[in-house]
C-alpha cells in the first residue's frame, strides 16, 4: 500500500494522515575493553484518522496494518476539535549534511579515538566513549494535500572519564559533522574529571550559584520547558497559564524556540505533523510572549499550531516539544562568591508543575576548588526573577545558552 | 520472518566466532484519558530483528524488516573486525525453550470500550476529590514475543503479557499547584489492575497533602525512607554500581569490594527476575540465559555483580543472566530486573523513635547516580518532619543525596513490611521496565530542601 492509497482508504470515513519514518543509524562504542559497532535501519508508519471528530492512531512496519489499526480504534475516542495541517511553503533550513551520510565506520573510529586521546591528554582516564550518526527521512502526507518530505542527519559524541575518585563527562550533538569538535568534547570530559580531584566541602552560607551551559540546559528542559507546552497550559498544569503578556521572569531573560538555526540539533523545516517551522519568542525581557502548540492544542485554543508537534518514533503520537531553545540573556555571570556548577544529577526528578527543583551537582567548584558534593534547591520562577546571564553561549543538544547566575538558592554541602 | 535456517545462511557470509539473533514482536494498545476525555487512543504492531556477531570485537545489526538485514550485517561485521579488545564469553548451556507467561485476564479478550471503562472509573475516583484541577489516566497493554537463536544451538521462544496504568493528578488552591502520581505495572494482565481505583485515591490524597506542605529543611540528618523511596535508593545507589560493565570500566565504587563489608549487617539485597507478575520479570535474558535470583549483598557483604556473558567471562565467573535490551534496536547490557532489599523486623514506630529528630520521606519521581564517584541523587515527593520520634509538619519536594557506601553503612534499622514499585530504568539511552522492592529504613543522608 502506498501513502496515497492509504489516504484514499481513510478518506472513506473522514480525514487521514500518514507519517513515514525511515532511519539508518550507526553507533560506535569505545571502552577499555574494546570497541563495538552497531548498524541498523528502520522503516515504520504512523497513521491518524479523524472520523466524525474522533481521532484514532495506528502504527506498524506495514502501512496496511497501520491503517487498519487506526480505523479499529477511532470509534472509541471522544470527539475533539482537530484538523490536519494544510499545505504551506516551508522555510529553507540546513538539516542535512552529506558528510554524515557518507561517514564510514573506519573514519568514525578515528574521530572517536581523537576524542578519547584528547580526554587522556587533559588528565582524565576515558572509561566510556561513544559516537552515533544517522540519516533520517520523514514524510507527512494527509488528505488536506500536505506532502512534506524532510531528509536530515544527526551526529553525536559522548565521553565519560575518571581521575582518582572524580568523574567528568561531556557531549555534543548536531546535524552536521563539521560542527562537532571531537577534541573539545574529549578534552572537556578529561579536564572536568582531573580538575575535580581532591574535593573539599562547600563553605557554609553560600547562596549564589553560576550554572554553566550544560547545567542551565538540564534545568530548563526538565523544569521550565513543560510550562510552555500548550497542553499543560490548557489543562491548568502550568504556572504560566493565563499570564500571556505579563512580566513573569526577570528583565534580563529572553527565550526563543528557533528551529531555523543552521544544523541545530533540533532544527527542522517542518514538524512531524507537516506544520512549517518558525522562530518564535516565548519570553521577551521577562514578559511571557508565547506557548508551544501542536495541531491538537491549537484547535482547542482556537489558534494556529506553532509547529511543535514531534514524534519520538513512528509508533508514537505527536507530542509538544521545543526545537532549539535559545536563551538570550544579559547582565553577566560573575563567578566570584558563587558555586560554579558544570552539570546536574537527577534534573529529570524536578517538579515541572510547581517549578521546584532540588538536585545534586556534578563537577561543582567554589573559588576554583572542587566541591565534594552539593545539593542546590529552589524554585525556578523565583530564581529566574533575578537571574543574570554571561556571554559564553554554547549549543548543548537542542538548548543554546550562556551561563546563568542565580541568587538566593539553598546550597547544602 | 527470518527462520533459523535463514539466520545460518546470513551468518555464513560473515566472519564470526559467535553470533546470536533476537526477534522482538509486539501488539499493543495505549489509552490516555486527559481530564476524562479519551482523545489519545492508539494501537499497533512493532517489531524487528537484531543480530550480534563476535569477531575481534562486537558488531551489532538490526532492522525492522528482514529485507535490509543483510546490508546492516555487512556494516556490523566490518565493525567486528575493527577492534582491539579480548572478548571472552562465559560458557552457558544453550537454552531450549518454548512457552508463554499467561495473563490471568488477557487485555486482548476485553474490548477497548471495556478497558476505557476501567480508566473512566479511575478518573471518576480522582474527580470526586475537591481541589483536583487536572487528571491524566494512562494505560498500556502489550503482548510480546521474544525469540532467541545462537550459533551455540540455543533456541528460545517466549510470549509475555504486559499491562500498566498510571494516574497523574494536579491539585490547585489559590493559585498554587501540586502534582502527584501513582502507577501499577507488571508482566501480567488486567488482574493486576483490579484495585486501580485505589491508585487515584492515593495520588489525590498526596497532591492535596502537598498543598498544605511547607518546604523541607536542608542539611545532614536522620532520614526514615518509606518502602518506595528505599527501593529507588537501592536501585540507584547500589544496583547501578553493581552492574559489571561499570565495574570493569573502572566506573564503580564497588570495584574490588567483593567479599567485603559494604553495608550495615541488616542489609541484604538481591536481583530477581523470577517474581511472577512483577515489572522486571523474564524467563530468559537477551542472551538466552535463564533468569534467576542473584545475591548482591548478604548481611552487609558484597557477594556479586550483575552480568552479561561478556562481563562474566571477563571476571571469570560462571554466567550472565542480567543481559537486557530495549527492543531489537539495541544490544544487551548488564541491567537490573527487580532489585529487592530483604525486610528486617522493625515497625514504623520503631524507625521513627530511632530517628528521634529528622525527616520521614516518601514517594519518588526517580533518581540518578554517578557510579564512578558513588554519589547519587533521588527525589522524594513528600514527607513529614520527625520531632520527638513522631511525625509532625508535612514537607514537600525534597531530594536526598549521598555517597552510596556511607549511607549503606549507616542504615540503623530496617522495617518489616516490603512493597514493590514499578519504574523504568535508563542506561545508555535504553529504557527497560524494572521493579524495586524494599522495606522502610532509618539512615542518615543529605537532605536538600529549599527551606
Amino acid at each position: 500500500m502506498t501513502p496515497r492509497e492509504a489516504l484514499r482508504r481513510l478518506e472513506r470515513v473522514g480525514e487521514g494522515e500518514v507519517y513515514v519514518l525511515e532511519s539508518r543509524r550507526f553507533r560506535l562504542e569505545h571502552t577499555p575493553r574494546g570497541l563495538r559497532g552497531d548498524a541498523g535501519c528502520e522503516r515504520g508508519f504512523g497513521v491518524r484518522v479523524l472520523a466524525r471528530g474522533r481521532l484514532g492512531f495506528g502504527y506498524s512496519t506495514e502501512l496496511g496494518t497501520a491503517v487498519e489499526r487506526a480505523l479499529s480504534i477511532a470509534g472509541c475516542a471522544a470527539e475533539a476539535p482537530m484538523r490536519f495541517a494544510v499545505p504551506e511553503r516551508y522555510p529553507e533550513v540546513e538539516v542535512y549534511d552529506g558528510e554524515v551520510e557518507a561517514l564510514g565506520i573506519e573514519q568514525a573510529k578515528e574521530l572517536l579515538l581523537h576524542a578519547v586521546e584528547a580526554c587522556r591528554e587533559a588528565g582524565g582516564t576515558p572509561t566510556h566513549a561513544s559516537m552515533s550518526w544517522a540519516t533520517l527521512r520523514k514524510e507527512v502526507h494527509n488528505t488536506s494535500g500536505v506532502e512534506a518530505v524532510q531528509r536530515c542527519t544527526e551526529v553525536g559524541v559522548y565521553v565519560m572519564s575518571v581521575a582518582d575518585a572524580a568523574s567528568g563527562m561531556h557531549f555534543a550533538y548536531s546535524r552536521s559533522l563539521g560542527r562537532i569538535s571531537f577534541q573539545e568534547v574529549g578534552r572537556r570530559a578529561g579536564w572536568l574529571a582531573s580538575a575535580s580531584k581532591k574535593p573539599e566541602r562547600v563553605p557554609q552560607g553560600v547562596r549564589t550559584a553560576v550554572l554553566k551551559p550544560v547545567a542551565v540546559a538540564e534545568l530548563m528542559e526538565s523544569v521550565l520547558l513543560p510550562a510552555f507546552s500548550a497542553d499543560n497550559v490548557l489543562r491548568g498544569r502550568s504556572r504560566l497559564a493565563g499570564r500571556m503578556g505579563e512580566r513573569v521572569f526577570g528583565e534580563s531573560f529572553t527565550l526563543y524556540d528557533d528551529p531555523t538555526l543552521p544544523f541545530g540539533a533540533g532544527s527542522c523545516t517542518h514538524d512531524d505533523e507537516g506544520v512549517g517551522a518558525k522562530r518564535k519568542a516565548l519570553v521577551e525581557r521577562g514578559v511571557l510572549r508565547g506557548y508551544l502548540h501542536s495541531l491538537k492544542t491549537a484547535a482547542r485554543a482556537g489558534e494556529s499550531s506553532t509547529g511543535n508537534g514531534f514524534r519520538s518514533s513512528h509508533a508514537a503520537q505527536p507530542e509538544i516539544d521545543a526545537t532549539n531553545l535559545v536563551v538570550a540573556g544579559e547582565g553577566g555571570a560573575e563567578e566570584d562568591g558563587a558555586l560554579v556548577v558544570h552539570g546536574l544529577i537527577g534534573a529529570h526528578t524536578c517538579n515541572p508543575v510547581t517549578g521546584d527543583f532540588s538536585v545534586e551537582t556534578r563537577n561543582a567548584f567554589y573559588d576554583g576548588t572542587p566541591v565534594r558534593k552539593a545539593i542546590i534547591a529552589g524554585n525556578i520562577y523565583e530564581v529566574m526573577g533575578t537571574a543574570s546571564f554571561g556571554s559564553d553561549t554554547e549549543e548543548v543538544a537542542g538548548v543554546v545558552t550562556p551561563s546563568m547566575r542565580v541568587e538566593n538558592i539553598s546550597i547544602t554541602g | 520472518m527470518l527462520t533459523v535456517d535463514g539466520f545460518q545462511e546470513l551468518l555464513s557470509q560473515v566472519r564470526a566466532r559467535f553470533a546470536d539473533l533476537r526477534v522482538h514482536t509486539s501488539r499493543s494498545t495505549t489509552l490516555v484519558l486527559k481530564d476524562g476525555r479519551a482523545e489519545e487512543l492508539s494501537t499497533g504492531t512493532y517489531g524487528g530483528v537484531a543480530i550480534r556477531v563476535l569477531d575481534r570485537c562486537w558488531g551489532f545489526a538490526y532492522s525492522s524488516s528482514t529485507g535490509r538485514l543483510e546490508e546492516m550485517l555487512g556494516h556490523a561485521a566490518k565493525a567486528a573486525a575493527l577492534g582491539e579488545g579480548e572478548v571472552r564469553l562465559a560458557e552457558v548451556r544453550p537454552g531450549r525453550f518454548e512457552g508463554e507467561l499467561r495473563a490471568r485476564r488477557s487485555p486482548e479478550d476485553v474490548s477497548v470500550e471495556e478497558r476505557l471503562e476501567l480508566l473512566k472509573r479511575v478518573h471518576g475516583v480522582a474527580e470526586e476529590h475537591g481541589r483536583i484541577a487536572s487528571v491524566t489516566v494512562s494505560y498500556h497493554d502489550a503482548t510480546s514475543e521474544f525469540r532467541y537463536v545462537s550459533t551455540e544451538g540455543a533456541e528460545i521462544r517466549v510470549t509475555y503479557p504486559w499491562v500498566s496504568l498510571q494516574v497523574n493528578v494536579v491539585a490547585k488552591e489559590s493559585g498554587e499547584l501540586q502534582m502527584a502520581q501513582e502507577r501499577a505495572a507488571g508482566v501480567a494482565g488486567l488482574e493486576l489492575l483490579e484495585e486501580a481505583e485505589r491508585l487515584a485515591e492515593v495520588a489525590c490524597e498526596r497532591a492535596l497533602r502537598l498543598l498544605e506542605a511547607r518546604r523541607a529543611p536542608s542539611g545532614v540528618m536522620k532520614v526514615v525512607m518509606d518502602p518506595r523511596l528505599t527501593g529507588v535508593f537501592v536501585h540507584e545507589a547500589l544496583g547501578h554500581a553493581a552492574e559489571a560493565d561499570h565495574v570493569l570500566r573502572g566506573e564503580s565504587v564497588l570495584e574490588g569490594m567483593l567479599g567485603r563489608e559494604i553495608a550495615a549487617e541488616e542489609v541484604s539485597i538481591y536481583d530477581d527476575p523470577t517474581i511472577e507478575g512483577s515489572p522486571g520479570c523474564y524467563l530468559y535474558d537477551a542472551e538466552g540465559v535463564r533468569g534467576r535470583r542473584r545475591v548482591l549483598v548478604e548481611r552487609g557483604v558484597l557477594k556479586g555483580y550483575l552480568h552479561t556473558r561478556e562481563t562474566a567471562g571477563a571476571m571469570g565467573v560462571e554466567e550472565g543472566g542480567n543481559a537486557r535490551a530495549q527492543g531489537y534496536t539495541f544490544p544487551p547490557l548488564p541491567r537490573m530486573s527487580n532489585t529487592c532489599m530483604s525486610p528486617g523486623d522493625a515497625e514504623l514506630e520503631e524507625l521513627l523513635e530511632g530517628a528521634g529528630r529528622g525527616v520521614f520521606l516518601g514517594g519518588s519521581r526517580g533518581g540518578e547516580v554517578d557510579t564512578a564517584r558513588g554519589v547519587f541523587q533521588f527525589n522524594a515527593e513528600e514527607g513529614y518532619l520527625i520531632e520527638g520520634g513522631e511525625l509532625t509538619r508535612p514537607v514537600r519536594d525534597v531530594s536526598l543525596s549521598g555517597e552510596t557506601l556511607e549511607i549503606l553503612r549507616r542504615i540503623e534499622l530496617v522495617g518489616r513490611r516490603v512493597e514493590m514499585s514499578p519504574g523504568y530504568c535508563g542506561k545508555d539511552s535504553q529504557l527497560v521496565p524494572v521493579g524495586d522492592s524494599a522495606p522502610a529504613v532509618l539512615t542518615v543522608a543529605h537532605v536538600g530542601g529549599a527551606g
